[in-house]
């Protein structure tokens, strides 16, 4: 089979195969390996429910994409990500477990999130992180998954999640941030980990507005933000965490979000942060700042 | 997953074992960098207990699904990486292997697997595997691939296809192959490597 044999295969003056209005006839190999946008996944999906060829091709392509991860050499799992996960996990059980049974948070514009087997295309704005599984699935049994928007990009996070367009939010179950924020107290720090796990350390943050709790959450050189009480950040906005280093200006990082409605959340706190002086929270335009552009609402020292 | 939708911290830690190792892996050879990896494991697994109940078996195996959803966070992971340092990361680079004397027999039959799997990948053109690595392990969309190997967008996008569809014959035949072999072996055929005498 030569690459011009395939029916919209390699377009003889290099053009894209998929036009704007074709629906995208012939894109079933990057909808499955999830290289479509947000727009055109949409159209795809619509597409290909009236197109035998691509439901075909669908059919045809999607185990050769789903054998792809079982061909990477196996790598063992570190332990230590193991007892973080189950740490939290745990501790997520015991606050009542409301989360654990696919709580469904709503963005910013009402999508379900906390989709990953929603069946969505759009990870972000479905709020799940799978990029078209559902209807690779759906598709092998006859093209009946849904569409789903796909937003631009996810940020960092731990138990929230944004992102640029939606800052769609999935949180702690509000139980288990306010347990872990009361459980400190303003000011205070705490080791609350044992049994043999690394100690997780929880310093709590020296400013918050009025009625909300916050603390940062440190374990080696990881760390996440908790916050409880925190009003949603006003319309078009985010809340951003800053990492300070000592003698340094705020440095941004990839964490935006939103609290639930509840004002609960935890937000990880991506990259290593040792040497981190304050961890701060400013409220910024929708898709975040390179420099605050406002005074931090919340500021925890950790060191 | 049935517990863990019910929020059962012990059925997931069932879970986790069976799977972290094959995510890890995954995440791994899509970051390249154990630190990110690890970030994406975590992210992943906190995902899925807290999504557990939105699983739905007749949309495939868990594992299915779980690596979806590791493969979807690396690539996250990658893209938002303001350095990008992503090449493709080949694998006998990115792999700080599990020695074989301390592999379980499962991770041992995987790793078997894993190689032979690779193997067809490799059977494929050159350009058809690299587009095929790009775009799923490297985490770069087709335009940027197209960019990076300064092919037109409809060129690569034909060689991702191509590259699919044989894989698609390989695993295929390898299926079938094997297929006449258990048959063979369950008939009590003696299967006789050419040169080995019976």
């Amino acid at each position: 089979m030569s690459e011009e044999s395939i029916p919209g295969g390699a377009a003889p003056e290099g053009e894209d195969i998929g036009r704007p209005g074709d629906g995208g006839c012939g894109d079933a190999a990057l909808y499955l390996l999830g290289l479509l946008d947000e727009e055109r996944a949409a159209a795809f999906v619509e597409h290909a429910r009236g197109c035998a060829v691509c439901g075909d091709e669908l059919a045809a392509l999607g185990p050769a994409v789903d054998a792809l991860p079982a061909m990477v050499p196996a790598v063992a799992a570190p332990e230590g990500v193991r007892r973080q996960v189950m740490e939290v996990v745990r501790a997520e059980a015991r606050a009542g477990g409301e989360a654990a049974g696919g709580e469904i948070g709503k963005d910013a514009v009402g999508n379900e999130i906390g989709g990953e087997a929603a069946g969505g295309i759009g990870r972000e704005a479905a709020g799940g992180e799978v990029r078209g599984e559902g209807h690779r699935d759906g598709f092998r049994r006859g093209v009946r998954a849904r569409a789903r928007a796909r937003t631009p990009r996810i940020r960092s996070t731990l138990g929230i999640r944004a992102t640029r367009k939606t800052l769609g939010i999935r949180a702690l179950p509000a139980g288990a941030a306010l347990l872990a924020a009361v459980a400190v107290g303003v000011g205070v720090g705490a080791l609350v980990s044992g049994g043999g796990a690394p100690a997780t350390r929880v310093v709590a943050a020296r400013v918050a507005p009025a009625g909300v709790r916050a603390a940062v959450h440190r374990s080696g050189s990881r760390a996440w933000l908790t916050v409880a009480g925190l009003s949603q950040p006003r319309a078009g906005d985010v809340y951003e965490v800053w990492l300070k280093r000592p003698g340094g200006p705020p440095l941004a990082t990839s964490s935006l979000f939103s609290p639930t409605a509840a004002g609960a959340g935890t937000v990880a706190i991506p990259g290593d942060v040792s040497g981190v002086q304050e961890v701060l929270v400013t409220e910024e335009p929708a898709g975040g700042s390179r420099l605050p552009t406002s005074s931090p609402l919340i500021v925890v020292r950790v060191t | 997953m049935g517990l863990v939708a019910r929020g059962d911290a012990e059925a997931f830690a069932v879970v986790y074992d069976r799977h972290s190792g094959a995510s890890f892996s995954l995440a791994y050879r899509i970051c390249g960098r154990r630190a990110a990896a690890e970030e994406v494991l975590q992210e992943s697994f906190l995902a899925l207990w807290r999504t557990g109940g939105r699983y739905d078996r007749t949309r495939g195996g868990v594992r299915n699904w779980i690596l979806r959803i590791v493969h979807n966070r690396a690539v996250d992971a990658v893209r938002r990486d303001v350095v990008r340092e992503r090449d493709v990361v080949h694998a006998e680079d990115a792999v700080a292997g599990i020695p074989d004397g301390e592999r379980t027999d499962e991770q041992a039959l995987r790793a078997e697997q894993a190689r032979e799997l690779r193997g067809l990948l490799e059977g494929l053109p050159r350009e058809q595997r690299r587009a095929i690595e790009l775009a799923y392990y490297g985490g770069f969309t087709h335009h940027e691939i197209a960019e990076l190997l300064e092919l037109p967008v409809g060129t690569v996008k034909g060689r991702l296809r191509l590259g699919l569809a044989k894989l698609r014959l390989a695993l295929d035949e390898g299926e079938n192959d094997r297929a006449v072999l258990d048959g063979a072996a369950s008939r009590g055929a003696a299967i006789v490597e050419p040169g080995e005498r019976r």
